[in-house]
């Protein structure tokens, strides 16, 4: 029997293929092609979730583990286009182009997430990136948007120069672009000949391009400008999708062909790690643009998770995935309560324009102060444990002024969230705060489970630890 | 014949320029598109000499999958520099400079 194992990718890429022609014919109807495009996520998931794949390792790889990251982010796919949609009707810039290109760019995650060979995560890469820059440049009429776009444009296509460039050093010195094949040279090279060094800058450069990708400092830069400039819609898209798939990516990339040489990258990334936090807590106090705060607290999570991959060790990696899992889920409530509140009917710029929220609005005000305490890491909610996680991995590694370090950022960091509270709460300001619905039980349930989550940790506990228990039978 | 290390440290100078092309110019943008064009180029000069020298296809398949991709990046940056000429009239690197805070 002929063993269909692409079946999600297939259905997505002949089905986006087939939205673009119907969408020509039914201009009007936007709302039933993007009904056709949201059946074709909850396909894709339902197959992504039921076959049962063998260990297939070509350049393409089928797991347990591969499946179950594929289909939480087309769930999460499915919740952002569930938010988008009505605030791009609201903002009267919805064209269903929009929603191809995304799907365009999950595809792209998809193939990150399994590829088994370099040629393949460039390409997965490329297909994101692509994606990427025409969303971000999505909004035509404005400066804003179209000068964050040729900013993200340059960058991004310099980092995956920089990609190609490690790519062809591993190549040349390896004599292989398939993981296991180079995870075997690298075992046999001697660590002083000319070949170790030259593996050892491929893996600087490609590392270089992928905390790039990631937004982690000293290549943050991008970050806040970028998160600025694009609308709501495309910054909830930038701030979980390719973040999960980068992950995934480094975990594939650092514990197969790499694992010998964690001797090397562990310092490097527990460097990168520290910066992040640092530098994303610090910079963060000044911002008055809700959007760059927001953006500012993505680069010191994203240090969190590489500072707990960085550990190389089975705590540090646990604490890693949860941490993920966790951001991403914060910053789909997040920036999702974004999405549903305008302000002189334009998206929400700065923080002093939610002012007096609490009178005029109090379902959403309700919904910011759940997630801003969450992300703060105040126990009970779900931001806590994932915190928790990460300082308990650190501490057991025997890092204890590392973890003093995180420990303050942590306190400094809070003073951000807790503006907003404040703003939101206590200052009573005439506002222009509009909202196009009342309440959305989708938020409200994603908000929740932040709070439920939190009182009972250990159901996503054993989830990452199943997960991580599953990524350990793929590394060799 | 010419030994392998020539070609790669050729190709290393012309990715160096690049790179330096794109942090020092501080005129025009399209000098910076230029810049990633060659430095794509190098990548690739690195590929197939490496790939030639191990006696190995897949180098000079995957030159081929980089011009592709390398077309259509270009596509949706010229694309880009349209969109940003209309709004801003000008394509200087030094009118970047809205986003800040």
């Amino acid at each position: 029997m002929f063993d269909l194992f692409y079946i999600p990718e297939i259905i997505l890429s002949i089905g986006i293929l087939l939205v673009i022609v119907i969408d020509l014919y039914i201009e009007k109807q936007k709302y039933f092609s993007y009904l056709l495009i949201q059946f074709l996520i909850i396909l894709a998931s339902f197959y992504a979730l039921t076959e049962v794949p063998t260990h297939a390792y070509s350049s393409y790889e089928f797991s347990k583990f591969t499946s179950l990251i594929k289909f939480l982010l087309l769930v999460g796919a499915l919740i952002i286009f569930h938010y988008t949609y009505r605030h791009l009707n609201y903002l009267n810039n919805l064209k269903i182009e929009y929603f191809t290109i995304s799907v365009l760019g999950l595809i792209g995650t998809m193939i990150m997430i399994s590829a088994y060979s370099l040629l393949m995560l460039y390409l997965g890469i490329e297909l994101l990136s692509l994606a990427l820059y025409a969303l971000i440049g999505f909004n035509k009429a404005s400066k804003l948007s179209s000068e964050a776009a040729i900013k993200y444009y340059i960058l991004g296509a310099m980092s995956s120069g920089i990609l190609l460039f490690g790519i062809s050093l591993i190549y040349g010195f390896t004599g292989s672009i398939d993981y296991f094949e180079i995870a075997e040279q690298i075992s046999s090279v001697n660590n002083n000949s000319v070949q170790f060094l030259g593996i050892i800058f491929g893996m600087i450069f490609i590392t270089a391009s992928l905390c790039f990708k990631f937004g982690a400092a000293p290549f943050h830069i991008w970050v806040p400008d970028i998160y600025q400039g694009s609308l709501v819609s495309t910054t909830i898209l930038l701030s979980t999708l390719p973040k999960v798939a980068v992950f995934v990516v480094f975990l594939k990339l650092y514990f197969i062909p790499f694992i010998t040489l964690a001797f090397i990258w562990s310092d490097i990334l527990i460097f990168i790690g520290i910066a992040s936090i640092v530098i994303g807590s610090i910079f963060a106090l000044t911002q008055e643009n809700m959007k760059r705060l927001l953006a500012y607290s993505a680069i010191s999570n994203i240090g969190f998770i590489i500072l707990a991959m960085g550990l190389v060790t089975d705590d540090g990696l646990n604490a890693s995935l949860y941490y993920t899992i966790v951001y991403s889920f914060t910053a789909l409530a997040s920036f999702g309560i974004i999405t549903h509140i305008t302000s002189n009917s334009h998206g929400i710029e700065d923080i002093s324009d939610l002012a007096g929220l609490s009178k005029t609005h109090p379902y959403f005000a309700i919904l910011i102060l759940i997630t801003m305490l969450s992300s703060a890491g105040i126990p009970p909610l779900i931001g806590f444990h994932a915190k928790l996680m990460v300082i308990q991995a650190l501490i057991n590694n025997s890092y204890i002024i590392l973890s003093v370090l995180v420990v303050l950022m942590t306190v400094i960091s809070a003073y951000y969230y807790l503006r907003i509270i404040k703003t939101i709460y206590f200052e009573n300001r005439e506002n222009l705060i509009s909202t196009y619905t009342r309440n959305n039980i989708l938020l409200s349930i994603n908000v929740i489970l932040l709070l439920g989550l939190g009182v009972f940790p250990f159901i996503m506990f054993d989830i990452t630890s199943y997960l991580a228990s599953i990524l350990v039978d793929i590394s060799i | 014949m010419i030994p392998i290390s020539y070609y790669l440290i050729l190709s290393t100078i012309i990715f160096t320029l690049s790179i330096a092309g794109i942090f020092i110019n501080r005129k025009n943008i399209l000098v910076l598109l230029m810049s990633l064009e060659l430095m794509f180029l190098s990548v690739n000069f690195n590929l197939i000499t490496l790939g030639n020298y191990l006696g190995d296809l897949t180098g000079q398949v995957f030159v081929f999958f980089v011009l592709t991709v390398v077309a259509a990046e270009s596509a949706i940056g010229l694309a880009l520099l349209i969109v940003l000429f209309r709004n801003k009239k000008s394509i200087d690197v030094d009118d970047l400079s809205e986003l800040k805070g």
